[in-house]
């Protein structure tokens, strides 16, 4: 009788350590930092905007004969360089894809409507005259689209730090936006 | 077992949020960007206090045929306030309008007014607009100061785009 009570609170004892040993698994002082399906819309929407936007950015280096707008072409491309490593992590250390799942057909479907098109860029790179009018049409089209998922984040967003970065992400483009509406009236008047 | 419904959790988050992917930019579309139409003017800081329309000049979208410059629809009335002060660009007997798209619709055509008058159409018969998009229109008799109203109006919807743009025609 003893023996079996010794046994059975043996096995009590083992079931206890299993379960503290599962809960020592759970990082319980650190909870997992609650995030939610439109902050991991925001983060690879973004991404797939800036892979798009750099192609615009690179032409532009090498061709834009305005001052102006090689600086804002520079100044956005290390912005750019600084907020996809942030978004990357973030994405990777919740588990999540890096790009929206394409069989969703967010490349192939509506969604594609609003984004920069190989044509575009096709296009823009054969411009003859007036690169730089085409250049400022194409970015601010691009990043009016940004600030619109940035905004999307702000208001439906669950994880601080990335609704941090998409409130100063929509306030930085929209400066930059304001700057390009400026220089577009001076080259399109002007010709 | 919790982390198991955290897992759970994460692929339902996964599966809904590239859903959104696929629907979501449903609102945003183009403008005239110069001669600055008056949603560029708001959207440039030119034109102080224009309300939401500085953050989207690309979403002044309204059922087709009006003469409106906020096209009738229930947001951005402020584009229809004459009393707004708008800058208006110089300009000769001819002007080339100029557009920034944030989504190439399928185009049935483009129309340019002053007033009841139309001074041009461009009929696209359902193409989407390439990179760019500029219209070069005759301002006819019209001289002095004047509101150009353009519609964009998309093939495949029962919509269209309006740009007022505002200017002095010497």
């Amino acid at each position: 009788m003893t023996r079996m009570i010794g046994a059975g609170r043996r096995a009590i004892a083992a079931l206890l350590l299993l379960s503290l040993a599962a809960c020592g698994a759970q990082p319980r002082s650190v909870p997992p930092p609650a995030f939610n399906s439109t902050d991991v819309m925001f983060l690879q929407m973004s991404l797939e905007y800036i892979r798009q936007g750099e192609q615009v950015l690179t032409t532009a280096q090498t061709r834009a004969k305005n001052a102006e707008l090689k600086t804002l072409t520079a100044a956005l491309q290390a912005q750019w360089a600084e907020e996809q490593g942030t978004m990357q992590r973030w994405l990777l250390g919740w588990s999540q894809p890096l790009t929206a799942d394409p069989s969703s057909g967010a490349h192939e479907g509506h969604g594609d409507l609003h984004s920069l098109r190989p044509s575009d860029i096709a296009e823009l790179q054969a411009t003859k005259d007036n690169f730089d009018g085409t250049a400022e049409a194409l970015l601010l089209g691009h990043l009016h689209n940004c600030v619109e998922v940035s905004r999307m984040e702000s208001t439906g967003g669950q994880y601080p730090p990335a609704k941090a970065l998409a409130e100063q992400m929509a306030a930085t483009r929209q400066g930059q936006v304001q700057r390009l509406l400026k220089l577009q009236t001076g080259s399109t008047m002007g010709a | 077992m919790r982390r198991r419904i955290a897992l759970a959790l994460l692929s339902i988050a996964a599966v809904v949020a590239s859903m959104f992917v696929a629907i979501a930019p449903a609102s945003a579309h183009g403008y005239i960007s110069s001669p600055p139409s008056r949603q560029a003017n708001c959207a440039s800081g030119k034109v102080a206090n224009c309300g939401d329309i500085v953050w989207e000049p690309q979403s002044v979208e309204a059922a087709k045929g009006s003469k409106l410059c906020n096209g009738g629809g229930s947001r951005f009335a402020v584009l229809n306030d004459a009393s707004k002060g708008w800058p208006a660009a110089s300009v000769g007997r001819t002007v080339t309008f100029n557009w920034v798209f944030t989504a190439r619709h399928a185009t049935a055509t483009w129309e340019y007014f002053i007033g009841n008058t139309l001074l041009a159409s461009f009929n696209d018969g359902g193409a989407q607009p390439g990179a760019t998009k500029s219209h070069t229109v005759s301002m006819g008799s019209f001289t002095g100061r004047q509101t150009v109203l353009a519609r964009w109006n998309v093939a495949d919807t029962a919509n269209a785009f309006y740009s007022c743009v505002d200017v002095t025609i010497s």
